[in-house]
Formats: C-alpha cells, structure tokens, sequence
C-alpha cells in the first residue's frame, strides 16, 4: 500500500475546490477535504491519515498502514440532486461534469441514458461490473429517472458484449420502463451525442446538450455512484480501473474494482507486476481520448478509468502533417506523439467537422465523415510525407482512400497504443 | 481426467480447463489441467463452453489463482495473478517487421517482431512494404543486427550479420530434365579475413555440371555465425528408368454364350457348359451362374458384388509388372455370391439390390458406365459364408472361368489390339524420396487379399496376406498397376478397394509419373486381427521404411474399424524415424479414427458421400484422383517444411474442396471432381426423403 | 436422433468366431449381434465365451417411413429365387 495520497482539487468541469481541512489534521476515509467554490462537486478522502500538505493543486495525505473498507457516510439529503452533489458525483467516463447539474432538469417525456457503450478500446471495467453485478448500475439508472422524472430509461451498450446484455436482460424485469438498446462496435459510439444520433436518430448541435432531445446520458459507473450514494451514503471515493499494456504479468488487460482515489498510478502498474521492459507513455485514459501520464506525480481521479503502458514509439524523422479531429486526440496530444517519434511537423490542419466550442473540439456528426480529401492535398502541399491522424473509425476510413494514394504514410495516433496489446489498428473500416 | 506429465509439452498449446475445482492460491499443474481430447465431447454436450479469452495451457502453468475456480471451467485472465507468455516464436513463415526500434548489435527476439495481423493495415497506410527481400519471423530469429533500425522496419538480408546474398535464381527445369537441389553446408566457428570463392562448375567431381552463379561472402562480416546452410539448386541428375509395362486393349463390343470360348471380331464367346467344369473339384461350390450384363441390363438385381476384376493375362509367360499385358477392353468380371441359404457372402452392410442404384460409376475400383459385366454368382456350402474357405471358393471358381478366357486372349494376333499404353517406372534420385504404404485387411475370410498370382488378379500363385502373418510385402508400382493383388476384401462396398482399384490404383499412377518425387515402391502391410500382432507387423513395417531410407510417405487404408489402430500405429512407427507421413483413410463422420498419435497431422479423407457415411454404394469412398493429387501435394508440402493447418474439430467436407482449389491456383490446371452418390438414379427412399 | 447421448455401458459374451465374423451375446437377455472381424478391437485371440463389453445407447425408429430400396430388395431377390 502506497502511504502517500493525492488529491487533485479540480478532478472534474468547473472551478477547482477549496481544501477545508489543515496540514496535519487527522481524517477519517470517507470525511470531506474540499468544497467547490462555483461550478463543482465535493471531494473525500478515499483513506485514512493525516494530512501531509497541501498545495494550490492538490491535498496529500498520508495514509494509516492498516486500512478499513468503512467509511464515514455522507448527510442525508433531501433529494438525489443535492446527495450527488454531497457524494461527489461527477461523470466517471471521462470529462467529470458534475452530476447534480445534469440532474437538474425535469423531462416528464423524456429519458435516461445509461452509457454503457465503454467504447474505447482495452477499457472493460463497465462491462466487467455490469456482467457480474447489473443490478447497482439498473438501480442507479431508476434514481437518476426519478430525479429527472424521466418515465423511461434506455440502456446503450455494444451488441459485442453478450454475456453483460444476458446479465441485464436476466435482472431487467424487476424494472419498468428500461430497454436495452444494443450498437454497434465502433469508435466513438460511446460519445453522448452519437449514442443519441445512435437511439433517436437525429444530430445534436455541437453546442447543444442532450438535455434538447430530452435526454439525460450518465455513464454506467457514474449510475453505480448514484446507488452507493442514495443507499449506502457512499462518496465517491473508489474507482474502478482497468490497468493495460506492456506489463510483467502478461495480461493485457487486468480489471480493478474500488480503487482508493488518489492511488498513484505507479501502484497501479506494481499491481500488475510493473512495466515488462522499455516502454512508450504511461497512457491514461483510453487510446482515443487519453494523456500521456506521469509515473511520478499521477493518481487515480474520479474520472481515470484506463492506464496503458505502451510499447515505445516508432521512430520517424520527416515530415509529418498531423490531421486534428475532435473525436480523438487533440493538437497537443498529436504534437506530442510527432515529438516522440522524432518527426518534424510541418502542417496541422483539423478535420472540417471540427467545431471549437468554448475551447473545446466538438465534432459535428461524431461517427460520421464528412469527407477529407480536400485536407489531404493541403498536407500534401505543405510537405508532409507522412500523416498522423486523430480521427473516429468512420473518418480514418476516408483518409485511408485519399492518403497512401497521394504517397502519404498514415499514423493512427493510436497506433502505438493498439499494437502494444495486439488489437486491430484504426484504419479501412471492412 | 487431468493430463500427465509427459503429455504436457505435447498439449501446451491447447487450452487449459481445471478438470476438479481449484483453489485461489492454486499454482497450476498438470494435474489441475482436464485432457484436451474430451473438449470437443463436452462442448456437443453443452459442459464446456470455451470464452474467447481463453488461456493455453503453458501460459497457466506454474500461474497462482487469485479465484476458486469449479471444475471444468475454461481459465481466463482475470482468474491470475499472473500469465506466462510463450517466447517461442508464432507464425514462423511471415514476414519479420521489427516492433521496437534497435540499434546495431542487437539480437532479435521473437518478441521484437510486429504481430502480422496488421500487416495489412500497415502496408496500406505506406507505413511498411513487404517484398520478396523481406525475410520471414523464422528467418531472423536470433540473428544480429548490423544497423540501426526503427520501429516498423520489414527486415531484409543486408541488415543481419553473416548473411549470405543469394544471387542464384532458381535454375529453371530445362525441358526434360529435371533439377536436382542438393545442400551445401558451410560452418564457420570463428574467422576474420576469410574469403571463399566457389567456382562456377564446381561439379566436376560430381557426374553432372552445376548451373549456378557464384555465391560471394562478405568475408569481412563473418566473425562467428550460424547462417551456414546455403540452398542452390545445382546438380541435374536424369530420371533413371527401371522397367516398364505394356498394356494392350482388345475392344469388346458383345459377349454371348457358344459352344466354346473364344474371341472374334470383338465379340467374347463364353462357353455353355464352363460353370459345370468351373465348379469341379471345389467341394464348397455347389452352384454357379454366369449373367451377362449389358448397360440395358443395368437396372437389374443383384447379390453383393464381391469384387470387380478386369480380363487380362500376360503375354509369353511375362512376369507380372513387366513387359506385356493383353487386356479385354470394355468387360469386367464381377464377383457374387451366396450360400445354399441364400444368405450373402459377407452379409455386413452388403449392395445386393438394383445394380444401378448400388455402383459408384468409374471409380478406380468400380465398373465403368458403359462396360459389359460377365457378373458370376456363386453358391457355397451352407454356412461357409463367413468361413474363410467360402469366400475364396468363389472367388476360386470364377477365376476358372477368368482364365479360360485369358488363354484365348493369349492366342489373338498382334494386330487386332487398337490400343497400347505404356508405364514406365523411374527412380527419380535428387528428389524426395518417398514409399506409398497401403494396408490391406488381414483380418481373415473377407479380409484377406491374395499377393502376386501369377495372372493379373488370378489366383493361382497367389500368396494370402493373412498366411504371410500380414507382414510388410514390397512390390514395385507397375506390380500393382498389372494385378498384383486380388483382393478378397468383401465388407463395406462403398470404401472397400476391388480387385480393379489396384489394377488401376491412382495415387501409385500420380506419384509415380510426378516429377518432383521420387518414389521407390509400394509396401502392403496386412491388418490382423489382434491388438499385439498389429504391433509386430507395425514394428516391422518401421523398420522396413527406415531401412528404404525415404524422406515421406503416404499412407492409405481401406474401409474402417480396427485396422485404424495399425494405420495409426503404422504413421506413427513411420513418423517416429523422423519421416514425414501423409494418412488417407475413409473417415467422414461413421468412420473418424479411433486411435490418434502426434504423427498423424497430415491427413487425407477419402470420402465423398454427401453425410460421410459407408453409404453402400459400391466404390464410392474409395481414393480417387482428386485424393491421390491432394496427398502428393500435402506430402510435398511437408517435406518443403511449409505450414499445414489443423483441421477442424467436426468434419468439414469444404475443407477438401478448398484444398483442391489452392492446388488448382498454385498449378494452373483443373481437377476433376469425381461425382457421389447423389448422381445415381435415386432409389425410392432417398426419392422420398428429397420431397 | 433424441436419446443418442443416453450412452450404455453394454456386456456381452462372444458366442461364435467364424473367419469373417464375430457373433456376441448381450448380457441380460438383450439380443444379439454379428459383427464384421475389422470391428471388434482385441488384445487376444477370439474364442467363444470371452467377454465383451461396448458402449450403446437406443436404436431409435427415424421415421415413419419404410425404406423402399429394402422392401424392393427383397421383393427381387424372392423373384429371383422362384
């Protein structure tokens, strides 16, 4: 057990949170650290200890040796809105908005989503939880229902995953107005706007929220949350994480349920054995979405769900040109990749989908191309002899018929990260 | 039942299952693991059902459970704390792409090499070029590179230490002759500054000339290296012709009864009275009847055809498998028979009935479409049916009649046979050597076959396998191909080989005119009855290949049941020696082996019945062309070290057809499919089941 | 086929070793049978009186439908032999 913890005081969307508690003081697991000050949702110590310090980023604690499963609970509140809020809910898929704000809406016709597409690659604890225990996650859909007063529920998940769809079906009839909508397995089915384009057939605007088609998409650990919440006065304070790639153990993937928050993600990879050898990045999140890690300073959030250990880069030294979408890595990332590799990037152009909204890329028909030959001949004049690309499974197969026949070599920037764990690479859809 | 210790390395790439419940804290065993073989069993009936993420069994040997586990659940993942990873290497014959990015020095290891289910992917994207120059995973296993190189790098010779350029193109066949691959080994412990240079006709010591470019070292990077086989094709060695046979045909056109037998102007006199003189001094014979049967006369009954013998005798007292052999074109004898209480001789699943409806046409070992039978239906002594001297009786007697017609045929003058053909047997040294190994039953009664009468399929001079204790007995290709054997065989019409299907036997007729083998002969092997004895004529049967000093063979075994076990014994005696054994058998869904041993990967089904079953029809699923061609190149294949996949579990008849599609591809020629069963006139109730 | 997995474990003795053939009787008064010599695996040599034992489930009736070709069979060969 590591002893030291760390808590990251902006581990979702808004302002950071503010600690409340003092250097040395001595918590309980469970008792709340932080407050948010305007947008945001409290934060709780996943240990006991004391406080070792605390900076403008972050509170550390140092743990006790032994450790209880325990908890203190949370107050009872009024509503599930106000328990989320308490409990520290944000979403677990990735983003972290806070939940209680989703929450706040009333859409008598409307429904909630459970999002339980899991669609980046290697990522399976979702699908782990729901095929063993479906029924915190269904529950947790009905109170988000409830707090919504949504009268029907929808869950979204990938045909592929049988076993988890026979688990729900198998506990389903204990629960009124909930479906199964089943989709199919490509990337990024699991992006909210695309799961409503997937259910209700129709495009949101880039800038508008599912709350306009009447919807409400929650993540299936973010439901789990909502349960342990409403029934047992559980704040978020564990997590659940999949641990991938070049490790000692051999296992490609390894599923970890109810990590303490704040676990460095160096122990992390000791749990599996450590890292198998020379390794790329410490990749955290899912191979689309994710960030290059620190094995030093990075930790378990409530949003961290993957932690890849990649093979090393491939090395290139020409020119590259790097196509930003907004369904993948973003400029950074994919510069960051160019520098790994040791490539000289002479043009960045985004995908013609790409929308920026309040600086964030937002695709406008996620999962579905508008075309990118036009983007291509730009690279190609601007002198690039190989591309790497950011883009959605539908959208990597349009470049794929323009790029290799203008002579340029095509990077997916999830390259590196799919061949580490054998996994077909992103490119012609067959 | 869990696996033995000696078994384990043998079944480490299957998937491991606990076969009692296990503990969390467990380290796995063998003892932990249930046998692979009993899979398929329990997945039919619904116990087993195998996840996709099933581990094999050496990645779980020696791994700690972090689960209690229930018997027979496959092993995944997540019920390890750890998995071990194989570092042999996988997929040998693809093409090696580094995955890592090296530096001069390093030695490349299996895990270096980027997994081939991208490389379409790969090369799509511009990424990575697979040529012919590209070396396979094989290839560059252990080698050292001599340059850095990057992630994603096809690896070529002029990157590895110690590689000889092969500037040698293959040495085209020219025209007649064939080319001879021999090996020239050159080991190198330890040198600096060496040069060797081999001069262009190097062969002057040998009887033949080399055609080859030089080979050239780079002498300065030879330093201490293992890449020390160099394959050129170089020696041209003729075809070495041994002997031949000839065959003339005289063409029949009618046969009739007469006073007595001769042969005129295409038409076969059988005298009157001969079945009265046929049966004479054959006390078990108490009747006979001849039948002729014109095509006309095809949609008659029948009793159980015994065998299908062609008309032939040599000429001035040749000796079988040599010189010439005067041959009734358009006539074949057929065997029936019954005894006094009408019961069938061989009364096991036997095609008495409608002739038409019972004969796989044109199969080696059937009648063709179109022949006259002179069909004999024999009357033994009540109860000698199933007596070994009932059977050969019959076969005694119609003989007698045989050869009162074979003496004519050796009276007609030269000029009226319209059609020769000629078979020349060559040893082909240089190429692959290989024997063709074919069982025959031995079992007693009708399983017994007589070897090398003095007429082709007579029976005078023949010698019984059963009598000869069903040892290994040696005859040459043409030995077969003039009626070496007269089989007695009498059980399983459709797989059962006749009398015909030696005479005109097509695996030894394509092995022996394919250029690229070299084939040394045809060993029987008899199947007796009891286990021990199956042992000992397998044993000898080892020992006599070993001794031949082949590099394949093939083996063949005729219809099903316990002479599997010797078949099976007999490949793995042969497989054992290190020699590469292709199997054929009948097996289809009635007649899957009851043994197996690790030799037996090379396997060739004769079947061609729709439900792979003994469906009765005579002939039907015996070897035909189409096998005899899909065994050579399997034999070949192995022999050329080339990746032969695992069958499927449940037989699967696309799997032929796909095969004979890739040797169609690979060759440029088509291959005939012979028809089955469904291209017989249906009887009434294959009629009913179709509506 | 329903009952093909309901496999029983059979004993019997052989009655009659002929050069083709085998004849064994079941156990327990449940027939009898001949089997071609090639079928029966052995690690002795045949006698009467030795015994056997096989896995077997049912015979089960298919259909209801007779098998013409038999039926017809039959039929020519009582001509025949008229």
């Amino acid at each position: 057990m590591a002893s030291l913890y760390k808590f990251p005081l902006k581990m979702h969307i808004g302002a950071p949170c503010k600690a409340i508690v003092k250097e040395g003081e001595a918590l309980e697991r469970g008792q709340c650290i932080a407050e948010p000050e305007g947008l945001g949702v409290k934060i709780h110590t996943s240990v006991s200890g004391t406080v070792d310090k605390i900076t403008s980023s972050e509170i550390i604690i140092k743990a006790h040796e032994v450790q209880s499963k325990d908890y203190i609970r949370i107050k009872k509140c009024n509503t599930i809105k106000e328990t989320c809020c308490e409990a520290g809910i944000v979403g677990a898929g990735g983003a972290g908005f806070p939940t209680y704000i989703k929450l706040d809406a009333s859409i008598p016709d409307g429904y909630v989503i459970a999002n339980c597409v899991e669609c980046e690659p290697i990522l399976g604890h979702n699908i782990a939880m729901i095929e063993q225990n479906p029924e915190v996650m269904l529950k947790g859909l009905q109170y988000a229902m409830e707090a919504v007063n949504a009268k029907n529920g929808i869950i979204a998940i990938k045909s592929k995953n049988k076993k988890s769809i026979n688990s729900l079906t198998n506990s389903l009839s204990k629960y009124k107005n909930i479906i199964i909508k089943e989709l199919d397995d490509i990337y990024p089915m699991g992006e909210e706007r695309a799961i409503i384009n997937q259910i209700f057939d129709k495009w949101l605007e880039p800038t508008q929220l599912p709350l306009e088609a009447s919807s409400v998409v929650l993540n299936c650990e973010t439901l789990c949350n909502i349960t342990r919440a409403v029934e047992e006065g559980k704040p978020v304070i564990d997590k659940d994480v999949t641990v991938g790639g070049k490790l000692c153990n051999k296992k490609d993937v390894n599923i970890f349920f109810d990590v303490p928050i704040g676990t460095p993600v160096s122990e992390m990879i000791d749990r599996c054995g450590g890292i198998d050898g020379e390794y790329g990045e410490i990749l955290l999140g899912g191979p689309y979405t994710g960030k290059a890690g620190s094995l030093d300073s990075d930790v378990v959030t409530k949003s961290l769900g993957g932690i890849v250990v990649t093979i090393p880069f491939p090395k290139y030294e020409g020119n590259v040109g790097l196509l930003v979408c907004a369904c993948g890595a973003n400029e950074d990332r994919l510069r960051y990749i160019a520098s790994k590799m040791g490539a000289k990037v002479v043009e960045v152009l985004p995908c013609k989908n790409v929308e920026n909204i309040r600086g964030v890329n937002k695709c406008k028909t996620p999962g579905k191309c508008p075309g990118q030959a036009a983007v291509i001949l730009k690279f190609k004049k601007a002198g690039a002899n190989r591309l790497i690309i950011s883009n959605c499974s539908d959208c990597s197969n349009t470049v794929m018929n323009s790029a290799p026949q203008l002579g340029l070599g095509v990077y997916h920037h999830t390259d590196h990260v799919f061949r580490t764990v054998n996994h077909q690479l992103t490119r012609r859809l067959k | 039942m869990s696996i033995s210790i000696e078994h384990i390395e043998e079944l480490k790439k299957e998937f491991a299952v606990v076969c009692c419940r296990a503990e969390a804290g467990t380290i796995i065993s063998a003892s932990n693991l249930e046998d692979p073989a009993i899979f398929e069993e329990l997945e039919d009936s619904g116990l087993l059902k195998m996840p996709a993420d099933c581990l094999k069994i050496e990645e779980v040997l020696g791994a700690k459970l972090i689960k209690t586990i229930d018997s027979l659940t496959p092993m995944t993942p997540d019920m390890f704390e750890s998995i071990n990873k194989s570092d042999e290497l996988s997929e040998p014959n693809e093409k090696a792409v580094l995955k890592y990015n090296k530096k001069a020095g390093d030695i490349i290891k299996a895990e270096d090499l980027e997994n081939p289910m991208n490389f379409e992917k790969l090369e799509d994207s511009n990424l990575i070029k697979l040529n012919e120059r590209v070396l396979n995973r094989e290839e560059v296993l252990g080698k050292e590179l001599i340059m850095d190189a990057v992630a994603l790098t096809p690896v070529t010779g002029p990157m590895l230490k110690g590689y000889v350029e092969k500037e040698c193109n293959e040495v085209k066949p020219d025209k007649k002759q064939s080319v001879k691959s021999s090996v020239l080994k050159i080991k190198i412990a330890e040198g600096k500054g060496i040069d060797i240079e081999i001069p262009l006709n190097i062969a002057g010591s040998f009887d033949n000339e080399y055609e080859c470019a030089g080979e050239k070292f780079n002498a300065d990077t030879i330093d201490a290296f293992e890449v020390n086989e160099i394959t050129t094709n170089t020696t041209i060695q003729e075809p070495k012709k041994l002997r031949s046979l000839t065959k003339k045909y005289y063409s029949i056109k009618e046969v009739k009864f007469g006073e007595k037998t001769k042969i005129e102007n295409g038409i076969l006199f059988i005298r009157e009275d001969i079945c009265d003189d046929a049966k004479k001094g054959i006390d078990l014979v108490k009747d006979i009847k001849i039948e002729i049967i014109t095509p006309d006369k095809y949609n008659t009954y029948s009793e159980t055809i015994m065998d299908v013998q062609p008309i032939a005798t040599k000429e001035k007292e040749g000796k079988i498998g040599t010189g010439v052999t005067r041959v009734l074109d358009g006539v074949v004898v057929i065997v029936t028979g019954t005894d006094e209480n009408g019961v069938q001789i061989g009364e096991f699943g036997s095609s008495e009935g409608i002739l038409e409806e019972n004969i796989m046409w044109n199969r080696p070992g059937a009648p063709d479409k179109g022949e006259i039978f002179i069909k004999t239906q024999v009357t033994i002594a009540a109860g000698t049916n199933m007596e070994r001297p009932g059977p050969y009786a019959a076969h005694k007697a119609t003989d007698y009649i045989t050869q009162e017609i074979r003496d004519v045929l050796k009276d007609i003058d030269d000029s009226s046979f319209e059609k020769t053909e000629e078979f020349v047997q060559y040893r082909r040294r240089g190429k692959k050597k290989i024997v063709i190994v074919k069982e025959i039953m031995g079992q007693g009664a009708m399983h017994d076959n007589l070897i090398l009468p003095v007429e082709p399929v007579g029976v005078l001079g023949g010698k019984p396998n059963v009598d000869l204790g069903n040892v290994p007995v040696m005859l040459s290709p043409l030995e077969v191909l003039d009626g070496g054997i007269h089989a007695l065989t009498c059980i399983g019409p459709a797989s059962k080989e006749c009398s015909r299907h030696y005479w005109r036997e097509p695996l030894v007729i394509e092995a022996m005119n394919d250029e690229d083998v070299d084939l040394c002969g045809v060993l029987f092997v008899g199947s007796p009855q009891i286990n021990s004895e199956k042992t000992y004529v397998s044993e000898r049967l080892g020992m006599t290949v070993e001794a031949l000093d082949v590099d394949g063979a093939i083996v063949t075994t005729e219809g099903f049941g316990n002479n599997h076990i010797d078949f099976a014994s007999h490949i793995e005696q042969i497989g054992m020696r290190g020699i590469e054994v292709v199997g054929m058998s009948f097996c289809g869904v009635q007649g899957a082996l009851v043994v197996g041993n690790k030799y037996m990967k090379h396997m060739v089904d004769n079947n061609k019945s729709e439900e792979g079953i003994e469906n009765e029809v005579l002939s039907c699923n015996t070897l035909c062309k189409e096998d005899a061609i899909r065994a050579l190149t399997m034999i070949k294949s192995a022999l050329n070290n080339d990746e032969i996949k695992v069958p499927e579990k449940k037989w699967n008849p696309s799997i032929k057809e796909s095969n004979l599609n890739i040797i169609e591809k690979d060759s440029g020629k088509i291959i005939d499919r012979v028809l089955n069963e469904t291209s017989i006139p249906l009887s009434d109730k294959r009629k009913n089941k179709k509506k | 086929m329903k009952y093909q997995d309901k496999l029983i474990e059979m004993k019997g003795i052989i009655t009659q070793v002929t050069d083709g053939s085998v004849s064994i009787d079941f156990k327990g008064r449940l027939g009898s049978m001949i089997v071609p010599m090639r079928m029966i695996i052995t690690d002795y040599e045949l006698k009467p009186g030795m015994e056997i034992g096989m896995v077997m489930s049912f015979p089960e009736v298919l259909s209801e439908e007779i098998d013409e070709k038999y039926i017809k069979n039959k039929k020519a060969k009582l001509e025949r032999c008229e």
